[in-house]
């Protein structure tokens, strides 16, 4: 819906809560009974049915999506913790793909290493995984509740993607290597201003993820990483050499991207074209205290523990924020692991009744 | 909300989607816009344009609040120490008050207890108030850094106590219960208000210095309270005689004179009522709101789902409302703090924790605020100038309290002596 229309759609809903409530409160005032009722009161009620009938509007009107909110806050620790469980089937796959790239083990219908990654985005139907067992959710709980897991937190990006072979091995063969920043270390070779960028977006995607090197510790299973990728093509060594630019015509500069939140392109805007007063709002609106990443991820935690309706205890620690901060993980982790046995309920719910799982989010 | 308001937000929600199409096209169209435009990607002009539109529609909804929001809150933590000085007069007013009604001291001017309510709006222009001294400023900065200053967290700024010199507040140790056979209400404690009891920086003076000024006896407001009640009541009397001479009863005129020689026999005798048919019902508004809404629903308008969707959006609401209210301004002020600030102690919820550790941070703020606010007073009262009031006063002005609250209290207390056979002044 575009801004005019979300105007519109609310302009609607005040006229719709209007018309309710003057319907009401006229139906009403005609009602004997109503009348007779009234006459308890001082004043012979005055003033009470006009009150009723807008509260009655307001609910009819607004109540909805107050109630939507409420069923999705009610259901939102089982839909996560729903799609944690498959992180689980995750590993094993990716075990599977280790294992099948060596050699160790042929799988119906698997012909490329490609296809882990597609089964990867398609887990919930993956046929080649034995089913998630008890023993699985209880390693996986000790891990969400542990300090190894650091994707949970207001903010914080979950792992994006999972099957991603050939770049999980190079991170973690330099991490094993002893490397600080794999991701860094892997952007050497790219121009001055873009290493960083890089390094950190690499490590953000591509690190192995915790709940692998966790789930290895536990099972054993760290050598896989380290068996030969027999039938995958040779590795890729397009990060190596520099991106090549494509030649451009000095004279005429290719156009570039405007991006919607540009500010400065808005204030000049707003001097050259709008009333002093637009200019005035949107000084007191945008220039505040400069939202720097910090700040944002502050008031991300913020609104997280505000949605909590249970007490959420915080330790003292000599700074505010970071002891917010940890309160929040450490809720979250709580929050999703008391969902983990429903969810799981749920999964061998289908299971056994042979039902498809659906497809996560 | 009014079904009036209801319509105007409609309106206003209507104008704004116009605005959006309106800024939209003129963006698109006026060539004017192009020069800003040039050099860029069309699709991402397109978006921009978009963004522009709905960004302007947000400032002429919002911007006014925000404005003013961000000019009263640059200015709080000063305003609040200005008006945080003048408890330090209060208090010392109330000394005065509480000495005065114990008959210890005679004040110039001042000859019934009302007198103290009009200073408390105006102690800038009390005269027989000593100005503040330096040591005075430094006891009320040691108890607004105590724990026992409960009304610095930024949530209370806007309701600081409105009763200092309210004598019967200050001695009250439970909630009032509204007595409506009451005839002198004028020294009562108020209903509803948020400082209810002896303020907490008056029990942190009195016992610095020692002293006990609730013990202190009221002789002179309850001879004024005492000669108050007399009139009205033999007012009243009188309006119910006439009252029933209308309606046509045997010479009412015959009994008046006793009834008014009892009750100045006895205050506390119970007098007739003057508006016998006057309407006992309760009003609505005193009824729990939820059940006579249920009520109402059930009986008079079932309505499918209205029961959920009422207690969703309350739900919603009350949590929004009162859970984190507090909490968001005390999580706007750390936001604010430059320093690191600790969490002194873990507490069993978040909300706890936050709430204190702003508190003590705005406690700081305000500290140092004071010594400047301090020393402004003091370069005004050198220089022989007013200082500063503490807030713009709100309500009745000087003249008009003078005319219709203290003239009258003064004229029932001399009518009361009146009716008593005393002498019409207030030597008593």
């Amino acid at each position: 819906m575009n801004t005019a229309d979300h105007y519109d759609q609310e302009a609607d809903d005040f006229g719709e809560q209007a018309r309710i409530a003057e319907e009401t409160e006229a139906r009403l005032a005609a009602d004997p009974a109503m009348q007779a009722w009234l006459k308890n009161f001082w004043g012979d009620g005055g003033g009470l049915l006009a009150h009723y009938a807008e509260k009655k509007a307001r609910y009819l009107v607004h109540g909805p999506s107050w109630l939507a909110a409420e069923e999705s806050r009610a259901t939102q620790p089982l839909t996560e913790a729903t799609e944690r469980l498959w992180e689980i089937q995750q590993k094993k796959l990716f075990n599977l793909q280790c294992e099948w790239r060596a050699g160790l083990l042929d799988l119906p219908g698997v012909e490329t290493g490609a296809e882990f990654a597609d089964w990867g985005r398609d887990i919930t139907r993956c046929p080649l995984l034995p089913p998630i067992g008890a023993e699985d959710v209880a390693l996986y709980r000790a891990y969400l509740l542990g300090d190894d897991c650091v994707d949970v937190g207001a903010g914080i990006i979950g792992q994006p993607t999972w099957q991603e072979y050939d770049l999980f091995r190079q991170w973690h063969r330099l991490e094993e290597a002893g490397s600080e920043s794999p991701g860094h270390d892997l952007g050497r070779a790219l121009p001055d201003g873009m290493q960083d960028s890089f390094g950190r977006l690499f490590n953000l995607l591509f690190r192995y993820p915790e709940w692998y090197a966790y789930y290895d510790l536990y099972r054993g299973t760290g050598p896989l990483l380290r068996l030969p990728d027999e039938r995958g093509p040779a590795p890729s060594p397009a990060l190596a050499a520099p991106p090549e630019e494509p030649p451009t015509d000095p004279l005429e500069p290719p156009l570039r991207h405007l991006s919607t939140t540009d500010l400065q392109l808005s204030e000049a805007l707003i001097k050259r074209f709008e009333s002093r007063d637009v200019l005035r709002f949107m000084r007191a609106m945008e220039f505040q205290p400069e939202q720097d990443a910090e700040t944002e991820a502050m008031y991300a935690v913020y609104e997280e523990l505000c949605e909590a309706r249970d007490p959420v205890p915080v330790a003292a620690g000599p700074d505010w924020r970071e002891c917010l901060r940890q309160a929040q993980v450490a809720h979250e982790k709580r929050t999703l692991t008391d969902a983990l046995p429903a969810a799981y309920r749920d999964y061998c719910l289908r299971e056994q009744a042979g039902i498809a799982h659906p497809p996560l989010g | 909300m009014s079904t009036e308001i209801t319509r105007k937000l409609a309106a206003e929600r209507r104008q704004l989607a116009q605005l959006v199409r309106d800024t939209e096209h003129e963006l698109r169209t006026n060539p004017d816009y192009l020069p800003y435009f040039a050099g860029y990607t069309p699709a991402s002009v397109a978006a921009f344009i978009g963004a522009y539109a709905q960004r302007k529609a947000r400032y002429v909804l919002h911007g006014p609040n925000q404005v003013q929001h961000s000019e009263r809150h640059a200015a709080e933590l000063h305003t609040e120490a200005d008006q945080r000085l003048w408890d330090i007069q209060q208090k010392k007013l109330f000394d005065l008050q509480c000495r005065w009604r114990a008959k210890e001291i005679e004040l110039p001017g001042v000859n019934i207890y009302q007198q103290f309510g009009e200073w408390e709006g105006h102690p800038e222009r009390c005269g027989f108030l000593p100005p503040i001294a330096p040591d005075e400023v430094e006891l009320y900065r040691t108890y607004l850094l105590s724990p026992e200053c409960l009304d610095a967290a930024d949530h209370y700024s806007d309701w600081r106590p409105d009763n200092w010199q309210n004598y019967a507040d200050a001695h009250l140790t439970e909630e009032p219960d509204f007595d409506p056979d009451d005839f002198y209400r004028d020294d009562e404690a108020s209903m509803n208000n948020f400082h209810p009891g002896y303020l907490p920086w008056y029990r942190y003076h009195d016992r610095h210095h020692g002293a006990d000024m609730l013990a202190l006896p009221d002789r002179r407001g309850e001879r004024q309270k005492h000669y108050a009640t007399v009139y009205l009541k033999a007012s009243h009397a009188r309006q119910a005689a006439e009252k029933a001479a209308a309606a046509g009863a045997t010479s009412p005129a015959d009994t008046l004179p006793a009834v008014i020689a009892a009750i100045v026999a006895d205050p506390d005798a119970p007098v007739p009522d003057p508006a016998p048919d006057r309407d006992r019902r309760t009003m609505w508004g005193h009824y729990n709101w939820d059940e006579l809404f249920d009520e109402i629903a059930e009986s008079f308008d079932p309505t499918p789902r209205l029961r959920q969707l009422k207690e969703a959006m309350d739900a919603g609401l009350n949590h929004r409302d009162n859970d984190n209210d507090e909490v968001s301004k005390a999580f706007e002020v750390l936001m604010e703090a430059e320093e690191l600030v600790p969490l002194e102690a873990g507490a069993d919820d978040w909300r706890d924790a936050l709430v204190t550790a702003a508190t003590d941070l705005r406690k700081r703020w305000l500290a140092e605020a004071l010594t400047t606010v301090y020393e402004q007073y003091r370069q005004r009262l050198t220089l022989g100038l007013r200082p500063t009031p503490p807030s713009e006063h709100e309500g009745m002005s000087r003249e008009k309290y003078e005319k219709h609250v203290l003239q009258v209290q003064r004229d029932w207390v001399l009518g009361g002596r009146a009716l008593c056979g005393e002498p019409q002044d207030f030597n008593y």
